[in-house]
């Protein structure tokens, strides 16, 4: 039975899941096998139409800083699917898995946060 | 005895009506109605989207329980990202019977389409994406009910419709749009919208990328127990070689109401958006 339920919850997700490419094309703009984490400090958050953003400031292996875009779900769908605005501050130290954009700058469709109190969240769909 | 025989030609009068209205497949005790009857439409619904299986979809699972992450990350097929899949859904009407669940185009068009790209899509640049595809959005709508008119009022793309159900076309001449001009009726419990008077600006369902001045949706809805099944029959002579069907059901999503989707706002990198 719990075999079943979780088939049922992977299968249910696939299909709600698909239907957020709505607004773009996300295979267009970022590589699905590009996938990397990130982590640093928040710098701005925009919880803004058609997709949600907050920005990181992070340290590359040569010590330079720079910022990341990191694109997310459109902000009700966030609101909806367990996210507050609260959740995300400037100054917060945040790790983030995404996939990288295909034109090699620094924007990342974000997937998993990992936030400062050791709660994960879905930031953006897989790929 | 005129008594009588009146009684008796208005129950007979009355059970042709009932027999008439009656609902193909379901008892009428199943749905909810409103005072004049008919079946209430009445709330919020969604048929697509992370956000209609609850708070709880977007928790990342615990390590070792990563099922639904993992089938996360399967593709889509083309149609369902773009607010639209041909096929499957709910059992159709009989008007739609025999009906393909895809789209055939005129040569002219395979060829336009192949030439299309994903920048090209309305959607990407904020304009509303028309009927049928606004039902399949990844956000809910709600649709207000009265005797005489049914609103729906979409969150995707700040989109509205107001659906005369007396038959009657409202007002004079108007503009075509991105959502054209819907009249509906009852056909029993079926609300049947007809939509003409489109701009040929916008996509149709699923692989539809083209429509023309010509394109016409006529929509179905009902009531399943608490489930809305929507079912629009295409068509579009100046653009294909004949009719096909989309379908979609539609949920109550968990507790919500319609926010603001101003598009516009921060649509930025579509500079990057290559195909």
């Amino acid at each position: 039975m719990r075999i079943r339920t979780a088939l049922l919850a992977a299968v249910g997700l696939v299909l709600a899941v698909a239907p957020i490419w709505a607004h773009h094309s996300n295979a267009a703009q970022f590589d699905a096998t590009k996938r990397t984490t990130l982590k640093g400090e928040i710098t701005k958050v925009e919880w803004t139409n058609p997709h949600a953003y907050f920005y990181v400031s992070v340290k590359d292996a040569t010590g330079k800083t720079v910022t990341w875009s990191l694109e997310g779900f459109p902000p009700n769908t966030l609101l909806r699917t367990g996210w507050s605005q609260k959740d995300l501050k400037q100054g917060d130290t945040v790790s983030v898995e995404g996939c990288l954009a295909r034109d090699g700058s620094s924007i990342m469709l974000a997937r998993e946060v990992t936030l400062g109190d050791g709660r994960k969240l879905y930031w953006g769909p897989a790929s | 005895m005129f008594k009588l025989a009146s009684a008796a030609t208005l129950t007979i009068f009355m059970s042709s009506a009932l027999l008439a209205q009656a609902p193909a497949a379901q008892p009428a005790a199943a749905i909810k109605r409103m005072p004049d009857g008919k079946p209430d439409f009445s709330g919020i619904w969604q048929g697509g989207g992370i956000s209609a299986r609850g708070a709880t979809a977007n928790v990342v699972p615990p390590a070792g329980a990563a099922a639904p992450a993992a089938g996360a990350r399967g593709g889509a097929p083309p149609a369902a990202a773009r607010g639209g899949r041909g096929g499957g859904g709910p059992v159709g009407s009989q008007a739609s019977a025999g009906l393909p669940t895809t789209p055939t185009l005129q040569p002219w068009a395979v060829e336009k389409t192949r030439n299309l790209k994903n920048i090209d899509d309305p959607t990407v640049h904020c304009f509303q994406p028309g009927v049928p595809r606004v039902v399949g959005m990844p956000f809910p709508l709600e649709i207000v009910q009265t005797p005489s008119k049914i609103v729906i009022l979409y969150e995707a793309f700040r989109s509205y419709r107001i659906i005369p159900t007396d038959g009657k076309k409202v007002g004079g001449e108007s503009i075509p749009g991105y959502n054209g001009d819907s009249v509906g009726r009852w056909d029993g419990d079926t609300l049947v919208v007809e939509v003409t008077n489109f701009n040929g600006k916008i996509w149709g369902p699923g692989a539809m990328r083209i429509t023309s001045d010509k394109y016409k949706v006529t929509e179905r809805y009902n009531l399943v127990g608490d489930t809305l099944t929507y079912e629009a029959i295409i068509e579009d002579p100046g653009v294909l070689t004949g009719p096909f069907v989309y379908r979609a059901t539609l949920t109550r999503p968990a507790e919500t109401r319609i926010m603001e989707y101003e598009c516009l706002e921060n649509n930025i990198n579509l500079s990057s958006i290559v195909q």
